[in-house]
């Protein structure tokens, strides 16, 4: 996986999520768990361990409320009944879907995500932004902590006391971070001038695919198009 | 006087002004290519404004009155168009940070080739000759949130050099750096004025760039004083009380992100004493101080502070006992008054507010108490942090490179505190590269190297040990550099 092409990788994680989505019967949705499995496990078994920590509490409240509450809804009351089907069903598909999610973070990075959108068509401007976004999200998150740092070692509680008082200590942090996120901004448009950026400049090519990526693009392309066919169309 | 001709970047009668304010004025110099030009003074002295002056983003780009001019190789800046000015003169801002745009350093450089519009096969040469030269070939496919702070710098160093200016100036490049930082920067700076580059280098103070400096101008305040007061040379002030020792690491491992950050750390502090911590950047001296307050916890082993084990006790709580005061004012300023902002700590602890009066009127700031403190010069700005953690009367100070940016006046009332501070019986810990600083105000240097004590002892002792000073990457001091300076010639 770390070696192939970040369109081909875009390309199978797109293919799989959608046939999370589509698919109707367990069996499938068990074949995409395993497959979201195995891109988590190429990252090593102990992030496999870390993703099954942090999502198993959400699939057993998943599978409970889907199981008892399935004649539910935010606005309508329909009456009792279990089902248990529907249960196991619904939390395989979260659990797929938040493997699936775990690998995508795992494989590709947010550099290749770009490249990947870039040689997809998107236009420069989108993906420049959101590559900044990426870029800066660390810069922030370094504030954010420092600052925080800062202000319980002058004595605010960030983990005691009522709810209110919580979320009152944190507003304190918003001051600074918002001061230096605009400060940080004013001193990037004038970095952005100085390497003379232009939207309009040319965009690159990308490498030539190699025979792992055509096989990997094609047999999501071709798994997705008789899903398609097969549950929305019906014609398989 | 030296002649110009055309060739040159030279400013002519350059003043600057915001708000009928006046940053500088009248100031006339040039530098020539293959020449470097040291300008000195303290934050707040004008600095960054007049490198924006220089290339020509004050009156183009930023609001602000500029008298007289500056022009480059006999052209005013001024008529040149924004693409046309800013690859014959750039500027390396202070804050690398929001000077990299890739996600990954050949993302990076490739961001500027592609500005440029160059051909794939020039783009791909300049490419290889920035990795080369700047030595990030091996870093290349890196994420830029995994390189250390030195290698952000030289990337951005390495993006703007893509641009092939003429002139290149840089503000404050030292800021961050330690010793063997800004021996890399002096090559780096030699290697590019060989190549042909004319370059203005601004800092608080150069120290350790002086071989490639042709000449230097003073901005603002009077220079730095270049050397150790005498009572630093005299130890028998060395005094301090001798009991009980109020902090106490025991055998202290801390792991982060699978990296030892320390390890095995052995080290007891006594009352009353002041010591310095010295180390090359990453070497675990702030992992250390974190751990004094709580904000960090020990893998294994533990930290006794006043006899407090800090594993079972907050930072909030804590803070009764430890100052912390952090790099950077700006990332803890919350109230909308200096005033406000000098109790803020004490009202979070319930205690009275007799100790900000005083902590104010120690920093010289009791005078601006109802100000915003974003209206506070970065020197004061420095001051109110200090005094809002003096607010709280800790009995253990702790302070984070203080002297980065400084000016000499924040500097000496920074020193007098500390003095007054021991003289009272608290206990002060600094973390600094400058040795000079050291000198001055340590009664004891601990030197951290790869998370682990690796020096300990008085500070003449430590800071003119040339073995020592060279095998851990510390930065010698004035008297030892005049004497190697001596020695060479």
């Amino acid at each position: 996986m770390p070696r192939l092409d970040c369109r081909s990788k875009l390309i199978f994680f797109f293919s799989i999520m959608t046939l999370t989505f589509i698919c109707k019967d367990f069996w499938c949705i068990l074949i995409l768990l395993a497959i979201a499995f195995a891109t988590v496990a190429i990252k090593g078994a102990s992030l496999v361990s870390k993703s099954l920590k942090m999502i198993l509490p959400m699939i057993i409240v998943a599978f409970v409320v889907w199981s008892l509450l399935h004649n539910w809804s935010l606005f309508q009351y329909g009456g009792t009944g279990l089902d248990w089907q529907l249960g196991s069903f619904m939390a395989t598909r979260l659990f797929t879907i938040l493997m699936i999610s775990n690998g995508f973070l795992a494989t590709v990075k947010p550099g290749e995500l770009m490249k990947g959108l870039s040689l997809f068509g998107v236009p420069y401007g989108v993906v420049f932004i959101t590559g900044l976004a990426f870029r800066h999200i660390y810069t922030v998150a370094d504030d954010y902590h420092a600052i925080k740092e800062a202000l319980s070692s002058r004595g605010l509680e960030f983990d005691k006391g009522s709810l209110i008082k919580r979320i009152k200590n944190y507003t304190f942090v918003l001051t600074p971070l918002l001061v230096k996120s605009i400060e940080n901004a004013e001193k990037l448009v004038l970095a952005m001038k100085l390497k003379i950026f232009s939207l309009d400049k040319k965009r690159r090519n990308g490498e030539r695919l190699g025979p792992l990526d055509i096989l990997l693009m094609t047999t999501s392309l071709v798994m997705l198009s008789i899903a398609i066919l097969h549950y929305w169309v019906g014609v398989i | 006087m030296e002649t110009l001709d055309n060739h040159g970047l030279k400013a002519v009668a350059l003043g600057c002004k915001y708000d009928r304010e006046w940053i500088f004025k009248d100031l006339t110099f040039f530098v020539k290519p293959r020449e470097a030009l040291g300008i000195v003074g303290p934050s707040g002295s004008g600095k960054t404004t007049l490198a924006y002056c220089l290339t020509g983003i004050i009156p183009k780009n930023l609001k602000g009155e500029v008298t007289g001019g500056v022009y480059v190789d006999g052209k005013n800046i001024l008529e040149l168009d924004d693409k046309e000015r800013y690859k014959i003169v750039n500027v390396v801002l202070q804050n690398y940070e929001v000077q990299i745009f890739g996600l990954t350093v050949e993302e990076d450089l490739l961001f500027v080739l592609d500005n440029l519009e160059l051909n794939e096969k020039e783009a791909e040469k300049r490419l290889e000759l920035a990795l080369e030269c700047f030595g990030l070939k091996e870093y290349r496919n890196y994420q830029v949130n995994e390189l250390s702070g030195g290698l952000r710098q030289k990337l951005a160093l390495a993006s703007t050099l893509l641009m092939q200016p003429k002139y290149l100036v840089m503000d404050d490049p030292m800021a961050n750096l330690d010793w063997r930082g800004i021996v890399e920067l002096r090559r780096t700076l030699q290697m590019l004025k060989e190549s042909g580059h004319g370059l203005v280098i601004m800092s608080r103070r150069l120290k350790g760039l002086e071989p490639v400096i042709d000449k230097t101008i003073v901005l603002g305040q009077k220079l730095a004083q270049q050397g150790i007061p005498d009572e630093a040379m005299d130890e028998s002030h060395l005094t301090f009380i001798k009991d009980d020792p109020v902090i106490k690491f025991e055998n202290v491992w801390f792991k982060y992100a699978k990296r030892m950050v320390l390890k095995g750390i052995n080290l007891s502090i006594d009352r009353g004493q002041c010591v310095v911590l010295m180390g090359p950047n990453g070497s675990g001296k702030t992992t250390l101080a974190k751990h004094i307050n709580g904000l960090l916890k020990p893998s294994s082993g533990r930290v006794l502070v006043l006899g407090k084990d800090t594993k079972t006790h907050g930072p909030a709580q804590m803070a009764r006992h430890v100052g912390f005061v952090f790099q950077d004012p700006d990332r803890h300023i919350t109230q909308e008054s200096v005033w406000d902002e000098v109790i803020f700590g004490a009202k979070n602890l319930g205690l009275s507010y007799s100790y900000a009066e005083m902590a104010l009127e120690a920093l010289g700031l009791n005078h601006r108490k109802n100000e915003p403190p974003y209206r506070l010069s970065m020197g004061e700005r420095i001051r109110l942090s200090i005094a809002g953690i003096l607010a709280m009367n800790p009995e253990i100070l702790i302070l984070d490179e203080p002297t980065t940016g400084q000016d000499e006046e924040t500097l000496s009332i920074i020193s007098s505190m500390l003095i007054r501070m021991k003289a009272e019986g608290k206990t002060v810990l600094v973390i600094t590269h400058d040795s000079d600083f050291a000198l001055k105000i340590g009664d004891r240097i601990t030197v951290i190297y790869d998370g682990n004590v690796v020096a300990d002892g008085q500070p003449k002792r430590i800071l003119f040990d040339r073995n020592l000073l060279e095998e851990f990457g510390l930065e010698p001091p004035s008297h030892l550099l005049i004497q190697y300076a001596k020695e060479a010639s």
